[in-house]
């Protein structure tokens, strides 16, 4: 036993009660198991006007409240599970509802019943609805902040990451630009040399020509992509002849790639028409034509192929070159990723331009790839409506 | 595995002990316990068993609501780590409770369930006024409704809503599903209210909606 | 009017009503039965009206919606619930009772009509209820 617990010899009568349970705000009753009170914190008494301590509780109680008491007296005083008992006390004439927290203890070898005021107040039930709609309300805008939060979060590591690449991509700019230009100012410095035939002067005005245009499309570039980025990229349809197109981009790269002794085919299997900004899809056709002669090696060959499916028309670049790994097919299309990489040809944004600017078109563009068996670049354009008729 | 959880879980909410019942919480998810394993066969139940032990009398009305707001928590902090980690799938769904529903746990777990599929979850809550609701699905289109009524005397309401969408959307209505008490021993209930589909419990309710939009 | 329609009218009518019925049958009850008055007195007495209010409540879904199990099922609960709070299943079903009582007096002809099939089944579901 603890230092300072000291058993007491409990009278039968009236002095049973623990002292804190004096001072509970509620009633708090100790009965003894034949029904009659024990003792009580004398809450019960100023309620109804009377002594109850040594009286049955039962007299307290109104008929079919009396019904139920003889029920819990009678029920197993073994049990230490508590129970709620509701009754009507008889208080001065009128009733009243009165909520008691039962349970069976044993007090110094007696079993007892405690009865402990549980709830006054009836009208809690409103209260409770209130608390409901209130709490309601507060998940609401717990659910609301959370998502706001996640959202911020991945915002912020989308803003992150994207200062990454513009301090990466202005790195890479400021060094494809610094090049072309170095080689025009060498170039003007030399065509001051009074000495200089006219020969060689032919050449260095050929060779500023040439990188300045290099530099206009570098240039122009960056103006598309920004253009894609901000959604105003300008499209203007009209009706293009597919084989003319593909014929087309196809003489404008032959010399190229006849130089780098390429093989370039054209296959258009239709004659039908799609609605486009030419000059656009040439682009598009371009990049994709220009990549595969820059990266497939002598000897190798390259189709340039149109074909119609369904409402649009499936436009094709495939080459024999060493082909994409398959951690970066998901990444190709994705803004400056080359400029990630160590070995890249360009300022990296040829293919994302391209996606913009068939998406623009109402299109999609995918590849097709494997390591060491060469690409191939698809991208769809709607036809010309009228021509679905037919 | 789950029921020594449930056990657990229901004996610190039968005690009013929310700081043991979050702690089961925890170490439940510490020991590989899915989300939807936690709701459905630890809360779901337990919340049943305390509603049993009131209609007995063995607990009182604020007990009760002691329960249910401290599962109400252990949801929010929930909520609060798994918020946002799903790929967004693009379908969306908006979920409200007819009247002043008390009842709505079931509702948000089949919000937090499909969320974790990526789905867009919308919870509107309690008390949602007809005209309210209706502007939401014009405005955001969703793919579904979740509606619940956990007793008899808000199922008017939930007509009503219903109608009212119905009214507002014609052939492009959102599928309407609906859940609660009343609707579990009826199947014929959820037709006559309007409703689509009917679920017994938010697991039924996230693989309906799965399938329907798969 | 359609029979849906009565229905309908019948239900609101309940819900709009619902404190002057409440009233109604709890006086009708302790009319029949001057010893609740005794036995319970004022409190019993107001207590047995937040009660009425309830089953009103969930009287009207089961009417408007013309399904009469709703309104068992809730009896039963309701049986089971007062049980354990020391109210025998045969005041609940004497409380139906009277409520039909009420509203044949109270409510035109064929609105108490429509309510009659869903007060009927709630009557007899007490008795599966005490017998569970």
């Amino acid at each position: 036993m603890p230092a300072g617990t000291v058993r007491v010899n409990k009278p039968r009568v009236g002095n049973g009660l623990h002292a804190c349970l004096r001072g509970f705000p509620a009633a708090v009753i100790e009965v003894a198991t034949g029904g009659v009170v024990a003792d009580s914190n004398g809450k019960l008494e100023s309620l109804l006007g009377r002594e109850i301590i040594g009286y049955p509780f039962a007299e307290l109680l109104d008929v079919t409240s009396q019904a139920k008491w003889t029920r819990l007296l009678s029920r197993d005083p073994g049990s230490t599970e508590s129970s709620l008992f509701e009754c009507v006390v008889q208080r001065r004439g009128t009733l009243e509802l009165r909520t008691f927290a039962a349970v069976w203890g044993n007090d110094s070898g007696e079993e007892r019943l405690w009865l402990l005021e549980y709830s006054r107040d009836l009208r809690l039930e409103p209260l409770y609805e209130e608390l409901g709609a209130a709490n309601s309300e507060l998940v609401q805008i717990q659910r609301e902040l959370a998502k706001e939060r996640s959202r911020l979060a991945q915002a912020l590591g989308v803003q992150q990451s994207a200062v990454r690449l513009r301090d990466q991509v202005l790195a890479i700019v400021a060094h494809d630009l610094r090049g072309p230009l170095d080689r025009i100012l060498a170039s003007a410095a030399l065509l001051r040399e009074e000495s200089l035939d006219s020969g060689s002067r032919e050449k260095l005005l050929e060779l500023i020509a040439r990188t300045a245009a290099g530099m206009n499309v570098m240039v122009r570039d960056l103006v598309d992509a920004a253009s894609i980025d901000a959604g105003r990229l300008a499209i203007d349809r009209r009706e293009v002849e597919v084989p003319a197109l593909v014929n087309a981009t196809a003489e404008m790269f032959r010399l190229q790639a006849e130089a780098k002794g390429l093989a370039l085919t054209c296959s258009t299997a239709t004659t039908v028409s799609v609605l486009a900004d030419q000059a656009r899809v040439l682009q598009v056709m371009g990049n994709l034509l220009a990549n595969a002669i820059r990266l497939t090696a002598g000897g190798g060959r390259i189709t340039l192929a149109a074909e119609a499916a369904g409402d649009n028309v499936v436009f094709s670049v495939a080459d024999t070159g060493p082909g994409i790994g398959a951690d970066d097919i998901p990444h190709l299309f994705e803004r400056f990723w080359q400029a990630q990489r160590r070995h890249r040809g360009g300022a990296g944004l040829g293919l994302a331009i391209a996606k913009g600017i068939v998406e623009a078109h109402g299109g999609r563009i995918w590849v097709e790839s494997e390591v060491g068996s060469g690409s191939t670049f698809y991208f769809t354009v709607p036809v010309t409506p009228m021509a679905t008729g037919g | 595995m789950s029921e020594s959880w449930r056990a657990a879980y229901l004996a610190a909410l039968r005690a009013g002990d929310r700081r043991g019942a979050l702690a089961v919480v925890d170490a439940a998810r510490a020991d590989g316990l899915s989300l939807a394993t936690l709701y459905l066969e630890v809360f779901q139940p337990s919340l049943r068993e305390i509603g049993l032990l009131w209609q007995d009398n063995k607990i009182s009305v604020a007990e009760e609501h002691l329960a249910t707001a401290v599962t109400q928590i252990a949801m929010a902090r929930l909520y609060d780590g798994f918020c946002g980690t799903a790929v967004p799938n693009g379908r969306t769904l908006l979920a409200a409770c007819a009247a002043t529903e008390r009842h709505e746990v079931g509702l948000r777990m089949v919000c937090d369930l499909l969320e974790l599929e990526g789905w867009d979850a919308r919870y509107l809550g309690a008390a949602v006024p007809e005209d309210a609701l209706v502007g939401m699905v014009l405005s955001r289109q969703p793919d579904a409704i979740a509606l619940s009524a956990s007793i008899s005397p808000h199922l008017p309401q939930l007509r009503a809503m219903i109608r009212a969408v119905r009214a507002a959307c014609g052939e492009r209505a959102p599928f309407i599903i609906v859940g609660g008490r009343p609707f579990l021993e009826d199947e014929a209930l959820a037709e006559r209210v309007g409703a689509d589909a009917m679920a017994r419990d938010a697991s039924e309710a996230a693989r309906c909606l799965r399938e329907r939009f798969a | 009017m359609t029979e849906s329609a009565i229905a309908v009218a019948a239900s609101e009518s309940i819900l709009e009503r619902k404190e002057e019925l409440a009233r109604a049958v709890t006086d009708a009850l302790y009319a029949e039965h001057p010893a609740l008055l005794a036995q319970h007195g004022e409190a019993g007495r107001l207590k047995c009206q937040q009660d009425m209010r309830y089953n009103l409540e969930h009287l009207a879904p089961a009417v408007a919606l013309e399904d009469p199990a709703l309104f068992a099922r809730y009896v039963q609960w309701l049986v089971r619930m007062l049980g354990a709070r020391g109210v025998a299943g045969d005041d609940v079903r004497r409380s139906i009772e009277t409520t039909e009582r009420v509203l044949s007096a109270r409510f035109p002809a064929d609105q108490a009509a429509a309510t009659r099939a869903s007060l009927r089944a709630g009557a007899a579901a007490v008795a599966d209820a005490s017998a569970r």
